[in-house]
């Protein structure tokens, strides 16, 4: 698929937060990450076998075809790999059974329980429904949703690779230019 | 399909053969609150906050689960403290969400209100001490976990029949370390105007945590005086442009005269800092405006101050107002204020008038809930 259009998480933002010192913070914000994600995660498996009627094959597809909706709404990178976080934990936790059929109308409801979360602006039902070319109702989508909630148990604040590797290589800019200018002296 | 909807149909819990509802309690923009207790357990007192389920044919094209509903739930699932509204848990039912809270017997707004019609004297200094306290441990609960309130007011601070507070209402709040985009966003404004931050007031794209302090400082002051210190009139929105709000900027002037250019340097930066020209100058009257509620503690006007300081990088943190010398003075603050001091509030007055199923629309509900739409506290939009 083609590259989203990205711009660099602003996560020192231009104006003073309280607390603002992330390195003092590293720590714990660190092991409270790992923790959520040990206990939300969902591993490789993705809850794919928990639902006979799908195949592994429609993964990589419904996840290109949310890349593509993504690039279309310029959304940012953290809310495209919450919306896949959120598709894995659905398929692990649901209940449902999920036909073949309405595997994209909840990787959708995701996307926009994402973008709920994370943008300033969510696109309305029918901009979603339209986007599919009408593979499912707007009523599909709003119980989707619904369903998408109630076996995420609400929880929507939870870490993706995306945010690891921001905090990663955020940390690693601090250190490396130091590292890097030291090997230049002798 | 029939067979998965039939067993999803199954799966649902029914609110009303979980809880039995007592009465209701109040309606705004978002939905109806209830007061409630589960059928089985211990007797609790629960709220029950019921979003309006979305009709077809409103004004704005649907986006499903309302993007407040999604954003207040999913924050508050992750917060407990003392000081803030607890969830319980989250039903839908009769197609609308269902936030199960802790019941708290009062606000701050009824409070207040209650010692101005009724009572007819101020609160005491240990009331006023340990409420703003407690609020200033939830809010500082909330910073330290990079979340912003952006609409505390008075009647969105509970308070328990014993005087905890709760912080409630998180419909607006949101994370804030993450701007992926600046939290300012061109039709939509934050906070109800009367606690509305001096930075807000001009534009600012970046704000912080001391959007909440300088509301907080408000609340304060409400509590000293029994009205809000800055009563400004606020100008309706046209046009999806945000107007300037001269009458609510003139109020704060009046009173914390006009800020100078050493009081707050990046004044000079905001966008509508144009419009500050067209006030007349005032001298700082903040003592005088404190000496007049009658109350005379020296560190409660500093404390008061520094919340209320123009420049938000100066302005006081919630951790550090905690810190304050103010709370370490006589009377010292309480964890239950109420009990303490004997004081009974009247309870919760709760109606029992359309108790029954929310389908059958009552026409003094819609009108209701208009009336909330347009009026100066509601915001219903969120950045």
């Amino acid at each position: 698929p083609e590259l989203l259009p990205s711009e660099p998480p602003d996560f020192e933002p231009e104006a003073p937060c309280a607390n603002d010192d992330l390195s003092s913070t590293h720590d714990e914000l660190d092991d409270y990450l790992r923790h959520v994600e040990q206990k939300f995660g969902t591993g490789l498996e993705c809850g794919l076998a928990r639902h006979p009627d799908l195949s592994r094959r429609m993964r990589p597809i419904l996840v290109d075809w949310l890349m593509e909706v993504a690039a279309d709404y310029r959304m940012h990178r953290q809310t495209l790999h919450l919306t896949v976080q959120y598709l894995d934990r659905f398929l692990t936790n649901t209940t449902l059974q999920v036909a073949p059929s309405m595997l994209q109308c909840y990787g959708t409801a995701c996307l926009s329980i994402a973008m709920k979360a994370e943008e300033q602006r969510a696109p309305s039902l029918s901009e979603l429904t339209d986007f599919s070319k009408d593979a499912f109702s707007r009523d599909d989508l709003k119980q989707a949703e619904i369903d998408v909630l109630v076996a995420l148990g609400w929880k929507l604040a939870v870490p993706t690779v995306f945010e690891f590797l921001c905090i990663m290589f955020q940390r690693a800019a601090l250190h490396l230019p130091e590292h890097f200018a030291d090997l230049t002296m002798p | 399909m029939e067979n998965y909807k039939r067993k999803r149909e199954k799966q649902r819990v029914r609110v009303r053969s979980k809880y039995e509802i007592i009465g209701f309690i109040s309606s705004g923009t978002y939905g109806r609150v209830y007061k409630a207790r589960p059928r089985e357990g211990p007797q609790v007192e629960l709220a029950i906050k019921k979003f309006k389920p979305e009709r077809e044919g409103e004004a704005r094209p649907s986006s499903g689960i309302s993007q407040s509903a999604c954003r207040e739930i999913g924050l508050c699932r992750e917060l407990h403290h003392e000081n803030i509204v607890e969830l319980c848990e989250v039903l839908m039912d009769d197609n609308a969400i269902h936030m199960v809270m802790d019941y708290a017997e009062f606000d701050l707004l009824s409070i207040m209100q209650h010692h101005t019609h009724h009572l007819r004297k101020p609160m005491t200094e240990l009331v006023i001490k340990s409420l703003l306290w407690q609020l200033l441990n939830g809010v500082s609960y909330l910073h330290a976990n990079l979340i912003l309130q952006r609409d505390l007011k008075p009647a969105n601070i509970m308070i328990t029949s014993s005087g905890v507070v709760k912080v409630g209402d998180m419909g607006l709040a949101r994370v804030f370390r993450r701007p992926f985009q600046p939290l300012y966003n061109g039709d939509k404004v934050v906070v109800t105007v009367w606690y509305r931050a001096p930075e807000l007031l001009l534009g600012t794209r970046h704000y912080t945590t001391a959007v909440d302090m300088w509301s907080v400082g408000c609340i304060f002051a409400e509590m000293l005086a029994l009205r809000p210190i800055f009563k400004g009139d606020e100008i309706k929105m046209e046009k999806k442009q945000i107007p300037f709000q001269r009458n609510q900027v003139n109020r704060i002037i009046e009173v914390l005269g006009t800020p100078s250019k050493e009081q707050w340097p990046t004044m000079e930066l905001m966008p509508d800092y144009a419009q500050m020209k067209q006030f007349r100058n005032y001298p700082n009257a903040l003592k005088a405006w404190f000496t007049n509620t009658g109350h005379k503690s020296e560190t409660g006007l500093q404390l008061l101050s520094s919340l209320l300081e123009y420049d938000p990088e100066r302005r006081i943190t919630a951790e550090d107002a905690l810190d304050h010398p103010y709370f370490r003075e006589e009377p010292r603050p309480v964890r239950h204020p109420f009990l303490e001091q004997n004081i009974s509030y009247p309870r919760r007055r709760l109606t029992l008038d359309d108790l029954c199923d929310a389908k059958s629309q009552h026409p003094k509900i819609s009108q209701h809930s208009e009336a909330g739409a347009s009026g100066s506290s509601a915001m219903n939009t969120v950045v």
